[in-house]
């Protein structure tokens, strides 16, 4: 796999050397042509109790919680 | 009478709604078809749901209250989360799990209130996570291009786009990352097209590349792509931020506009030595018929095109890198038996779970998230981004939509890839760009080249176009008959 | 000696501290999906698909979390961004469901500030770096299980302000009376509910030494400490430790510590994200967060007068001295209390003495706010009247105060039944007087003599024939005034 990896980072060499200095990333494709802003909800808690639902394909449960090897601090 | 398969989606949707059949039939006609298929496109069926929903699509039929594509059936790509079919997303960290909600596509498409009243007969194979363009990344089994069976269908959508050359449904759903719709559609005759993103919603459509993936359809005509798109895309507010709040739109309604005076850029870089003889020649050909429809071939230039390579396999990995992470074995998914502790749970279970191509993409992407590498890696393919974008601006500045090839070859075999990842990477050059862009673009059928193998046509539209994309394919597809052919042995 | 000339150098180090406090917001529902944030339900009963990362799910911002941050960013005097970007810290542990926390990197919401507060009686300004919003991680318990962890993510995507500071503070108490002053200011403003006990507000001290003039030291970090009382002990004990490696020759390796308070000692945790690269990078699936100046003028309009702000007009409208205004602004209720009480009797420096010094003493002690004390401001304000008006004494008040406090009931008839209406008829006094000279002679030559100290001898005889009623005032006057004639 390290090859296959190697090999993958000779055809980035060269995306390395293009010059982009005052270039801004784009927040959101959409960035190009319009201004994208974060859309915000009201602070409302609307979300019920789906525990069952929710925990239906959980790996091991117990008293509705998830149960992992014990945590170390 | 024509056999019920051969019946486009439109033709369906018409005769369920005259009531000259009903959805209970057509679903079972095609859950068979389904159900017998030894390609490898199906991961998941329920007949009872599919039943169920064929039932209720009657019902809303009968009682006037049915959507637009009511009772036709389909199948969804299993990247979309649905409550009554298992998604794996083609991983086995993913085996059995059952998602408590269904993605936002699912619902738009599907009988619940409000929706097209389309029937799922099931879950299609894709690559793992989406990440591949043969499906030979599919955790479960690879699949066959109805076409010539030694043959991958493409990827990552190798599943939805094989189920519907080979006609087991009408139509699929897709996810486009780098060309995931475009791609496969090209490799199996078939139309398909990913909408601008921000069109489609998001939400229940499991992230490869959070800033990349979008939703499409994948159909025989480009009028089915175009009902079933609009159906699909729409503002989901509530759920997903990056969904652009734009309504929605009737996609269908300029597809027999006249072409004349459409100036068709022609962009130099698709038109390189890799490109396959066969694929040139039917690409050719399909500007040619352009050119007869009354549009102009512009030349342009991207200049980028090259560049897009890199910079699309370090953003994609990167966002997934971090987007995977969520698969540990704690809330849902697979966890290994065998661990003695938090971190070789954590490990195990996902060395167990993931495929190579996954391992490699995670990797990578971390890699060039990490302190030290940010800046010449992750930093400098975002701002290239926005240059490949520019320069898309820049040329439709003289042109109204872009062609090419879709692909630089056709299929190829089954295993012949599969050693070289970075080859595979390579072929994707003419997708990538307009998936950087978030530009909507389409595969349209424009012949066959080697081996007798389909080609694509690529067209690609400015933002929002994608009405001017479906009324190009459809009148290139009314002056041909290509994407009405069928594979020879795809009984 | 004031606390201005006192050295705050330990053994001849220099401490240098710098807080980063996590404040749980009260909102509603969480920061990103729409489950409840209420304390204590069962587990994983307010853990939505979001919450648990279900695959397919996405993060919605709540806009009562960004108004929380602009109220703060107010309160603080920092500058609120208009353009603010959302990161994700990448980083593997069982109560971070995603894999990652979403939070603030390179361009946070709030950036600068600073908060003002009294150590004793000298000012101290702490500077704020930047303050912003990220999510809460879930919880791991341990009790019920052997070898196992049992996850609870209600808890996960609660919104927090991360609230950093420069290393500006010099001392364990300064880091207190800091961090005080800062949950006084968000709870004040309601942007939190101060629940040290249910972890609304946790604070984590980065502390090091070094000889005056030397570069900055390494720094250990002191994770969640939630009460006042540990954060001193926790920093002193940390201070001490550290000191006592270096003298001894030894370098201060950089680590994340906890306290325990059982044995007063700092511990260097095992490291879960020490040397951890967090792979920083903005969230694709949350454009930039834009906040026009019309949204943070109309939060500015519509905002609570702040602590400082009112410090300064009691100090202006009332005459009080900056100490009383800052102590009685250490909390919305109190202030109202002052306030309330001060217009009523007019009398605002024996208010804030009666509100600081004994009514503060039986709050403390009974573990009650001033919002349930017994006494309400109409009471308190009517009993200084009668101070004032000299109907009572001092030391009469102090029963009339208890008698309020224990039984309640009205002033004037308290001080009816107990019979505390100070005596002010001079006649009936120089009365007294004049027969407490007589019986006490030596005392009387004893003061004639020089010893002024003789005088106590009389006032106490004085008092008690007047039964305590005697203004003591009224009696040195007119004692005195006897004795020297």
């Amino acid at each position: 796999m390290l090859d296959q990896i190697n090999g993958f980072f000779s055809i980035v060499e060269a995306m390395r050397a293009v010059d982009t200095t005052g270039v801004e990333p784009l927040p959101h494709p959409i960035a190009t042509i319009q201004e994208v802003a974060l859309r915000l909800r009201d602070d409302i808690a609307s979300e019920t109790n789906q525990r069952e639902a929710n925990q239906r394909s959980a790996p091991a449960v117990e008293r509705g919680l998830f149960l992992v090897p014990k945590v170390i601090e | 009478m024509t056999a019920l398969h051969d019946m486009t989606v439109a033709a369906l949707a018409d005769e369920l709604r005259a009531k000259k059949i009903s959805a209970t039939e057509v679903a079972q006609h095609f859950l068979a078809r389904s159900q017998a298929d030894t390609s490898g496109a199906f991961l998941s069926f329920n007949p009872e749901a599919t039943l169920a929903q064929a039932k209720e699509a009657d019902a809303q039929l009968a009682a006037g209250t049915a959507g637009p594509l009511a009772g036709v059936p389909m199948a969804h790509k299993d990247i979309f989360v649905t409550t009554d079919f298992p998604t794996t997303a083609g991983s086995k960290i993913l085996e059995g799990y059952r998602s408590p909600f269904d993605a936002t596509v699912v619902r738009k498409l599907g009988v619940q209130a409000g929706g097209a009243g389309m029937v799922n007969v099931g879950k299609l194979n894709c690559d793992e996570f989406a990440m591949g363009s043969s499906n030979e990344n599919s955790a479960y089994k690879p699949v066959t291009n109805p076409w010539d069976t030694s043959r991958v269908p493409g990827g990552s959508s190798g599943g939805s786009s094989a189920a519907v050359a080979a006609r087991l449904v009408p139509a699929a759903t897709g996810t486009d990352t780098g060309g995931s719709i475009r791609q496969p559609a090209s490799f199996c005759g078939i139309t398909g097209i990913k909408p601008t993103y921000g069109r489609a919603s998001r939400y229940g459509m499991i992230a490869y590349a959070s800033s990349l993936d979008q939703a499409g359809p994948m159909a025989r005509t480009a009028e089915d792509c175009a009902l079933m798109l609009s159906a699909m895309c729409g503002p989901d507010l509530d759920r997903d931020s990056t969904s652009l709040d734009v309504p929605a739109e009737n996609f269908a309604r300029d597809l027999n506009a006249p072409l004349d005076g459409l100036r068709i850029g022609i962009p130099k870089e698709f038109f390189g030595e890799g490109l396959a003889p066969g694929v040139r020649t039917a690409v050719d050909a399909a500007l040619k018929e352009y050119e007869k429809l009354g549009a102009k071939l512009v030349p342009i230039s991207l200049p980028r095109t090259e560049l897009s390579i890199p910079v699309y396999y370090i953003i994609a990995p990167a966002e997934a890198s971090s987007n995977l992470s969520r698969f540990d074995g704690v809330k849902f998914g697979h966890r290994t038996k065998d661990y003695t502790d938090l971190v070789s749970m954590y490990k195990r279970s996902r060395a167990e779970g993931f495929g190579e191509e996954v391992k490699r993409r995670i990797m990578t992407g971390a890699y060039v998230l990490s302190h030290g590498y940010y800046d010449a890696y992750y930093l400098q393919a975002q701002k290239i981004r926005r240059m490949i974008s520019d320069d898309f601006q820049q040329a439709f500045q003289v042109c109204d939509l872009i062609a090419g090839p879709v692909a630089p070859t056709v299929a190829w075999k089954l295993d012949e890839k599969t050693d070289d990842p970075v080859a595979n990477y390579l072929a994707d050059i003419f997708t990538l760009p307009a998936s950087l862009a978030g530009l909507p673009g389409m595969s349209v059928p424009a012949g066959f080249g080697e081996e007798g193998m389909p080609v694509g046509l690529q067209l690609i539209g400015n933002y929002f176009k994608e009405a001017q994309l479906l009324n190009a394919a459809y009148r290139l597809q009314q002056a041909t008959d290509f994407h009405l052919r069928q594979p020879g042995g795809a009984q | 000696m004031t606390t201005k000339s006192k050295s705050l150098l330990v053994q001849g180090y220099e401490v240098v501290i710098g807080f980063e406090t996590h404040a749980q917001l009260s909102t509603q529902s969480k920061i990103f999906s729409r489950a409840p944030t209420a304390f204590g339900a069962e587990p994983n009963t307010q853990a939505c698909a979001v919450d648990l990362a279900l695959p397919g799910t996405l993060p919605v911002m709540n806009k009562g979390a960004v108004e929380r941050a602009i109220e703060l960013g107010l309160a603080v005097g920092a500058h609120i961004a208009e353009q603010s970007i959302f990161a994700r810290k990448n980083y593997f542990y069982p109560d971070l469901p995603k894999g990652y926390q979403i939070s603030q990197f390179e361009i946070p919401v709030v950036q600068g500030g600073e908060v003002s507060f009294f150590v004793g009686d000298e000012k101290k300004t702490v500077r704020l770096v930047r303050a912003h919003l990220e999510e809460d991680a879930g919880k791991s318990l341990h009790e019920d299980f052997i070898g196992q962890s049992g996850i609870d993510l209600n808890r996960a995507g609660t919104p927090l302000l991360e609230i950093v500071t420069e290393p500006d503070i010099r001392s364990s108490d300064e880091a207190v009376a800091y961090a005080k002053e800062l949950h006084k200011i968000v709870t004040w403003i309601g942007i939190c509910d101060g629940n040290m006990q249910e972890g609304s507000f946790r604070c984590d001290a980065n502390v090091s030494v070094r000889k005056p003039g030397d570069d900055l030291g390494t720094r250990r970090e002191i994770k969640n400490l939630n009460s006042f009382k540990f954060m001193q002990q926790a920093i002193d004990f940390e201070v001490r430790w550290q000191i006592e490696q270096i003298e001894d020759g030894h370098a201060i390796q950089q680590a994340t510590v906890l306290f325990d308070p059982d044995t007063g000692e700092t511990r260097a945790m095992r490291t879960k994200e020490d040397a951890a690269d967090y792979r920083y990078f903005p969230d694709p699936d949350l454009p930039p967060l834009v906040i026009d100046r019309d949204w943070v003028a109309r939060v500015q309009s519509e905002m609570t007068e702040l602590p400082r702000v009112m410090a300064a007009r009691f100090v202006t409208d009332y005459g009080l001295p900056e100490y009383d205004a800052t102590t009685l602004t250490q909390s919305k209720a109190m202030a109202a209390y002052f306030e309330a009480a001060a217009k009523a009797c007019g009398q605002a420096k024996l208010v804030s003495n009666w509100v600081m010094g004994e009514m503060s003493r039986r709050l403390n002690a009974g573990e009650v706010g001033i919002e349930n004390a017994p006494v309400s401001a109409a009471q308190l304000a009517a009993m200084i009247g009668r101070i004032a008006d000299n109907t009572i004494s001092n030391s009469a008040a102090k029963q009339v105060f208890d008698a309020l406090w224990t039984e309640g009931g009205e002033v004037d008839a308290i001080i009816e039944a107990k019979g505390l209406k100070q005596m002010n008829d001079t006649g009936a006094l120089e009365a007294i007087i004049d027969e407490v000279l007589a019986a006490n002679p030596k005392n009387v030559e004893e003061f004639r003599a020089g010893n002024s100290k003789a005088l106590n001898g009389l006032v106490g005889p004085i008092m008690k024939a007047s039964k305590g009623k005697a203004n003591p005032a009224q009696v040195n006057e007119l004692l005195l005034k006897k004795l020297q004639a």
